[in-house]
């Protein structure tokens, strides 16, 4: 049976409506299942993919559409960038999903989307029907004139950006800067830009003295942890961080390494632009991108279904909840979804009241690190997902404690979505 | 035509062994979670959405509380112990990321979420002795 007349059977059978319209045998009733296409294999993506196995008891399919064989963790990633940890360290394969969960891993790019015939099509030629879609693709950058990521790097997904990153790091000359650009919030994981200026600085401070960080920062303030960042940059490296609020960045030259900000030129040995943030493009392609700024995808918290287009749901970095864009509840984003989807395929209603939680670990040197944490409820009134002020909580500073327990985090996350 | 619509209906129903009726309600896709009185093997009854509000602690703790790190396991803890760490630190002002946690919930989740991983047999490194402060302790000592 073709994946169209597949999914109208599911839909007659849900209805109730009469099998005689339905030249079907029952062999094929029989083994006849709903699928769901997940799309990106993320933090969110994967836990969704796991979770809609383990939690329907295999009576769902699943078919997690992703590009690379091996997914390159951001979380941890700056600790590449002094030296405490390995790009290899951190890639993660899709094997465990397949063969422990049995999730269908289709390696290709979903590259247009069918919302009316509930279809998806790859760049590898084939075309897919669903019963439910969760898109899960990240973020997308946004262009700044002269920018060329190749020259300039981001170093925002992890991989091998980093890994040049590193190596551009271990290039500069003795006496330079290294300029990195922050975009406006919101941009994934709100500690991480100051993050990498401590890492970067702990790495100059111990091989490259006299170096110095130059922080441009798009917003007007630390956005998050500001006594601990504050802290690192005024006393732990005192004279190699500078910190430049508010500066929007117009334009680079990506071959001079120049910066040109609404506050003038800045001349860098290592130019670090990490660019404004946008949904990823298959989100903003099939016009599920509706949050006022056109950047986000507005979804239904319960559900995490699209306000824009039924049967599809968008989840991690590319929504528009009001939730941080981070791993750690990019999980959780996707356990509220997996449960909602395989709710809603029962023809019953998502759980009213959900809760999702937050945890950010930053490195601050070589054997420190700083936390951050809060949770999220659903509010009825507003529909809405609303911080609960009690659970948002800091590290009093940095500590070579927080340092261990950072690694028992994200090993256990890691493992919660990709094993 | 009606009465062979319906028996062709209840074919399929005994065929794919589940309670197909003709409300919209077709088949139950949740593994079990819908029917609210959700009996585990321990015998403990598990409250509809104690599932979803449980597996935000899988993060951490590990999916279905069996961690695979040095944190501590929940899978198999008893409903009461848990019940009672996760009010202690409610209680407790510490800076510590647990204590912020543990305030994002009511006292009703906390009674499901406890009831969730008391239903689940054998954590992996569940040897601590549900001393609340086993792991939860050294966050506000070191401050550089
Ligand atoms: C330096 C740094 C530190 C961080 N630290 C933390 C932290 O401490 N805690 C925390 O919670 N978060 C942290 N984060 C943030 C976290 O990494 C992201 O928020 C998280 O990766 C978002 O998950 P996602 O699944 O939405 O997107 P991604 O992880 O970006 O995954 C998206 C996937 O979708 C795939 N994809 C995209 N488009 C398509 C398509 N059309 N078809 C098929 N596949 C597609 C991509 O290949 C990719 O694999 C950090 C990020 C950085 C950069």
């Amino acid at each position: 049976m073709n994946d169209l007349s597949r999914r109208q059977f599911l839909k007659n059978l849900s209805l109730g409506l009469g099998a005689a319209a339905l030249p079907i045998s029952f062999a094929q009733a029989a083994v006849i299942r709903p699928r769901v296409i997940v799309i990106g294999g993320g933090f969110a993506g994967a836990t969704a993919a796991k979770y809609l196995r383990l939690w329907s008891n295999n009576t769902v399919d699943v078919i997690l559409i992703e590009p690379n064989a091996i997914y390159y963790s951001p979380i941890l990633s700056n600790l590449v960038l002094n030296g405490q940890r390995q790009v290899a360290q951190l890639g993660f394969k899709y094997d465990t999903l397949a063969q422990k969960y049995g999730v269908q891993v289709v390696r290709s790019t979903a590259i247009a989307l069918n919302s009316a015939s509930r279809t998806v099509k790859l760049a590898n030629g084939q075309t897919l029907g669903y019963e439910r879609l969760i898109l899960a693709p990240g973020v997308q950058f946004k262009a700044i004139p002269g920018l060329n990521s190749n020259k300039v790097l981001h170093a925002w997904k992890s991989g091998n950006q980093v890994q040049q990153l590193r190596q551009q790091l271990q290039a500069m000359p003795t006496g330079g800067s290294f300029v990195m650009s922050i975009p406006k919030a919101p941009y994934r994981c709100p500690p991480g830009p100051y993050e990498r200026a401590c890492v970067v600085a702990d790495y100059l401070k111990r091989n490259q003295p006299g170096s110095k960080v130059i922080v441009l920062d798009g917003n007007p303030d630390i956005t998050v942890e500001k006594d601990t960042f504050n802290h690192a940059f005024t006393n732990t490296y005192a004279g190699i961080v500078q910190y430049v609020p508010n500066t929007i960045l117009q334009a680079v030259d990506s071959n001079k390494k120049v910066a040109i900000t609404s506050f003038g030129d800045y001349q860098a040995s290592v130019l670090n632009v990490i660019p404004p943030h946008q949904a990823g493009g298959i989100v903003r392609k099939n016009g599920l991108a509706n949050s006022s700024t056109g950047d986000w995808a507005n979804v239904n918290p319960l559900s995490y279904e699209s306000t824009a287009a039924q049967g599809i749901h968008i989840i991690g970095d590319s929504q528009g909840t009001g939730q941080p864009k981070a791993g750690h509840i990019a999980n959780a984003e996707a356990k509220v979804c997996a449960d909602a989807v395989l709710r809603l395929l029962s023809g019953a209603q998502p759980f009213q009241s959900p809760v999702t939680n937050s945890a950010c670990y930053s490195p601050i040197s070589a054997d420190t690190a700083s936390w951050l944490t809060a949770a999220f409820a659903y509010d009825p009134a507003s529909q809405s997902m609303q911080l609960i002020p009690a659970s948002f909580g800091a590290s009093s500073g940095a500590s070579s404690s927080n340092y261990r327990k950072m690694f028992e985090w994200a090993n256990s996350l890691f493992s919660d979505t990709f094993a | 035509m009606k009465r062979k619509y319906l028996s062709w209906l209840g074919a399929l129903a005994l065929l794919a062994s589940s309670s197909l009726s003709s409300s919209a309600n077709a088949t139950d896709y949740t593994g079990g979670r819908l029917t609210n009185t959700n009996i585990s093997a321990a015998g403990v009854l598990i409250p509809d959405g104690a599932r979803l509000l449980a597996s935000q602690c899988f993060q951490c703790h590990g999916t279905d509380g069996k961690s695979t790190t040095g944190i501590d396991s929940l899978a198999g803890e008893s409903q009461n112990e848990l019940v009672s760490e996760m009010r202690e630190m409610k209680a407790k002002n510490k800076v510590d990321l647990m204590h912020y946690q543990a305030k994002a919930y009511t006292d009703a989740q906390i009674q499901l979420i406890a009831a969730y991983f008391a239903s689940i047999s054998g954590g992996g490194n569940n040897d601590n002795d549900d001393d609340d402060d086993n792991h939860h302790n050294d966050d506000n000592d070191a401050n550089d």
